[in-house]
């Protein structure tokens, strides 16, 4: 492996190590977003970690196979490191598919399909094990099923894109296009891989195709940059009524009525919910205090409230730890607690100043937390 | 014309040539990537706070990758035969023209480098003294370039001296400045340690080291500055800026008036001030400023200076408040912050101002947001 090796292949390996060096930051940056924004409540969002796998195996895959074949000279180094090399291309498929299966994409696209070829993929990666040599016809025929699965989740990704909206919308089509420019420097890949170019057209195809990948590489970073959480499908339709309370004064400082702003046709009526929001607040401070002395828990809060069609969620303040944020929805999404705990950071950003000095503060409070619902449009988009 | 092979010791072969290729070539990228990522901060800061400290950092490490770059070619892919004549000089080898293609790189960039630096704050000596040395020694280099290139190597030797010179003066100042405001107590110690790792990788790395020893030493030697340059992105990402250090000194107060000139909240960043009655200051600076929007009409939305000596009056109008700053000097970090506030009170108070009952204690909370916006 290190005797002296051709300047051609030297300077092409040395190429290809750019993209290579930029898909691994590539895929640690997703995982990173992944880790910033991870939340058990948000179990979509490991969408991150596949896109990531994906990068990272798609671009390993390829390096191993390029260091077998240009480097070394040992028989049994050589198929190890090809076979490695081939394992890692065929995962990159499969990594993905083992997300788009989760339940909560039944409602998009076939489970049962997706869940057929993500096995099928599995074909080849235990054939890379099995075959005696990897020109075998087996094998090749194998990879059949990989570029099926692989067509599954381009299309996938295109409902995907179809069912989503606002800021996801873009990252997850900015994705999907870096995804395909990536994969279309494969095509080039092969062609040099094959051999049936001549030497100057082959080194211009080999290198055209590593700034492709490059290309593709960039346009996958600006989807992941600044990634929005994921939520389920439906969550703008679940929500209907927000409350921020001021435990001292048992005051509600700031509502907000989804019903009324998304112009939902929802059945459910205005009527149905509380419109006084001093009684709101002074009732949700009652059952508190109730709960509070029959249950003898002075430290635990009540973090949930169902009755009949409502949920009601309590998230508490860290800074002023006295105010309550309540979320009434429809359903119990599992991002509903992410939301409102997102609600609660905007809040106590947006006014921290004010919130410094609350009790100090004479006037019409609810006048001045009033401009928050600038910052909840912002997170309706 | 009779060429004559007097000396050959280049390109490196043998059966590490190929991994040392490879981490030449890894950090090369890594330092350019470093570089660009200072560049892409420069250009995200907003236009009235750009830092160029920043576009010296991006020219010092993306000169720095250039220079390893033609150190590279130099060392892996040309012969130092060193042939008479050659091109323009009596005598000369390939490696020696791309090394000297690499020193003169490192030397734009440092020139560069330290003019941006330079450009905030006196250093040493008088302002651009180390610019003005650094551009000295780049004439001398071009003049000696033509005349012989073999002599490069001896010469860039005297080059570093003078950089870490300003360097440490660099670190030191930083860490002074640091400590003033509590920032990075063990940064300097940090960036110590990481000039030292980059000092010994790059000893290593030397040519002296690859002929006495052998390539395994350089390997160490460039792992080692991998690693310094990991350091000292982390160390640079989070830098601030020289002006943003100095400026409590300078300013005096902050007015916030409404639009019928009544002062709704004042601050007064100094000390043992005599406090002059604030709404007959703020009723005369609400008369000024309409007198000024009456003399010029200007955009909305623009922030208005005007100067006496030793103080400077900065003026900004949103739609329903006007925010007035006073200080000593001018500075954009005082304008720019003022439109901060300014917009972030109208933000808050939107729906107070529009139907405003007169109620003064509403208000208060507005010292929070300028300690707020002028702490970070």
């Amino acid at each position: 492996m290190l005797s002296q090796i051709e300047i051609s292949k030297e300077l092409q390996f040395l190429a290809y190590l750019v993209p290579v060096i930029i898909g691994i930051q590539l895929a640690l940056y997703f995982f990173f977003q992944y880790r910033k924004i991870q939340d058990i409540t948000l179990p979509l969002n490991r969408v991150l970690l596949a896109f990531g796998s994906f990068v990272l195996f798609i671009i390993l895959g390829p390096l191993l196979i390029q260091i077998s074949r240009n480097f070394i000279e040992d028989r049994i180094l050589y198929e190890l490191f090809s076979r490695m090399g081939w394992f890692f291309a065929f995962f990159s498929t499969f990594s993905v598919s083992i997300f788009i299966i989760r339940k909560d994409f039944s409602i998009i696209i076939n489970l049962n399909i997706a869940k057929i070829l993500m096995i099928f993929n599995i074909i080849p990666i235990v054939m890379i094990l099995l075959v005696p040599y990897l020109g075998s016809p087996i094998f090749i025929l194998s990879i059949l099923f990989v570029v099926l699965n692989g067509l599954y989740i381009i299309r996938f990704q295109l409902i995907l894109i179809k069912k989503s909206i606002g800021s996801i919308r873009k990252k997850f089509k900015l994705f999907l296009i870096g995804a395909i420019v990536s994969l279309f420097a494969l095509v080039f890949a092969s062609l040099v891989g094959l051999g049936v170019l001549p030497p100057v057209i082959n080194e211009i195809i080999y290198f055209t195709g590593v700034g492709e990948l490059l290309t593709g590489f960039i346009i996958i970073f600006f989807s992941v940059y600044d990634f929005p959480p994921f939520y389920e499908f439906e969550w703008r339709n679940n929500l209907l009524k927000l409350f921020i309370i001021n435990q001292h004064n048992k005051s509600c400082i700031y509502s907000y009525n989804f019903i009324e702003k998304l112009e939902n046709n929802s059945k459910i009526s205005q009527n149905h919910l509380y419109n006084n929001e001093i009684l709101f607040s002074k009732g949700i401070m009652g059952i508190e205090s109730i709960i509070t002395i029959i249950t003898g828990t002075i430290k635990e809060k009540i973090n949930k409230i169902k009755k009949g069609d409502f949920h009601m969620f309590l998230e508490y303040g860290l800074n002023p730890s006295h105010i309550i944020y309540i979320l009434v929805v429809k359903r119990d999404l599992s991002s509903t607690h992410h939301l409102l705990k997102s609600i609660r950071i905007k809040f106590e950003s947006f006014f921290k100043e004010i919130l410094l000095d609350l009790e100090d503060l004479k006037g019409d409070q609810g006048k001045l937390f009033s401009s928050f619902e600038v910052i909840i449009n912002r997170i309706l988009q | 014309m009779m060429i004559n092979i007097l000396f050959t010791e280049f390109p490196i072969i043998g059966p590490h040539r190929f991994l040392s290729l490879v981490m030449d070539w890894i950090f090369i990228f890594l330092s350019f990537e470093l570089g660009l990522l200072f560049l892409i901060k420069y250009k995200k800061q907003p236009k009235p706070l750009k830092n160029s400290q920043d576009l010296g950092f991006f020219a010092l490490f993306s000169g720095f990758s250039l220079m390893r770059f033609f150190f590279l070619l130099g060392d892996y892919y040309s012969s130092d035969l060193i042939i008479s004549p050659f091109f323009l000089w009596t005598i000369g080898s390939f490696r020696s023209l791309l090394l000297n293609f690499g020193f003169l790189s490192i030397m734009l960039s440092t020139l560069f480098f330290t003019l941006f630096m330079e450009k905030y704050k006196k250093f040493l000596f008088k302002r651009f003294f180390f610019t003005t040395c650094f551009l000295i020694q780049l004439l001398i280099f071009i003049v000696i370039f033509f005349i012989n290139l073999e002599i490069i190597n001896v010469l860039s030797f005297l080059s570093f001296p003078l950089f870490i010179l300003f360097f440490i003066i660099y670190v030191i100042d930083f860490g002074k400045k640091s400590k003033k405001q509590n920032m990075l107590p063990k940064g300097a110690l940090k960036m110590t340690l990481t000039i030292l790792l980059i000092l010994v990788g790059y000893i290593l790395s030397m040519d002296l080291i690859l002929e006495n020893l052998n390539l395994l030493v350089r390997l160490v030697g460039i792992l080692l500055q991998l690693i310094a340059i990991v350091f000292i992105f982390i160390f640079f990402r989070d830098i601030h800026s020289f002006f943003e250090f100095d400026w409590q000194d300078k300013i005096e107060s902050i007015y916030i008036l409404n639009k019928n000139g009544i002062c709704l909240y004042n601050y007064s960043f100094m000390e043992n001030t005599e406090i002059l009655e604030k709404q007959f200051i703020s009723g005369a600076l609400a008369s000024m400023n309409i007198m000024l929007n009456e003399l010029i009409h200007g955009k909305p939305n623009e922030i208005s200076v005007i100067k006496k000596k030793r103080k400077i009056v900065n003026v900004f109008s949103a739609n329903y408040i006007t925010g007035i700053l006073i200080s000593k000097e001018e500075l954009k970090y005082f304008t720019y912050n003022l439109k901060r506030l300014v917009l972030k009170v109208e933000e808050i108070y939107n729906n107070i101002l529009i139907n405003w009952n007169g109620d003064l204690t509403v208000f208060y909370p507005v010292k929070n947001i300028i300690d707020e916006i002028f702490s970070t």
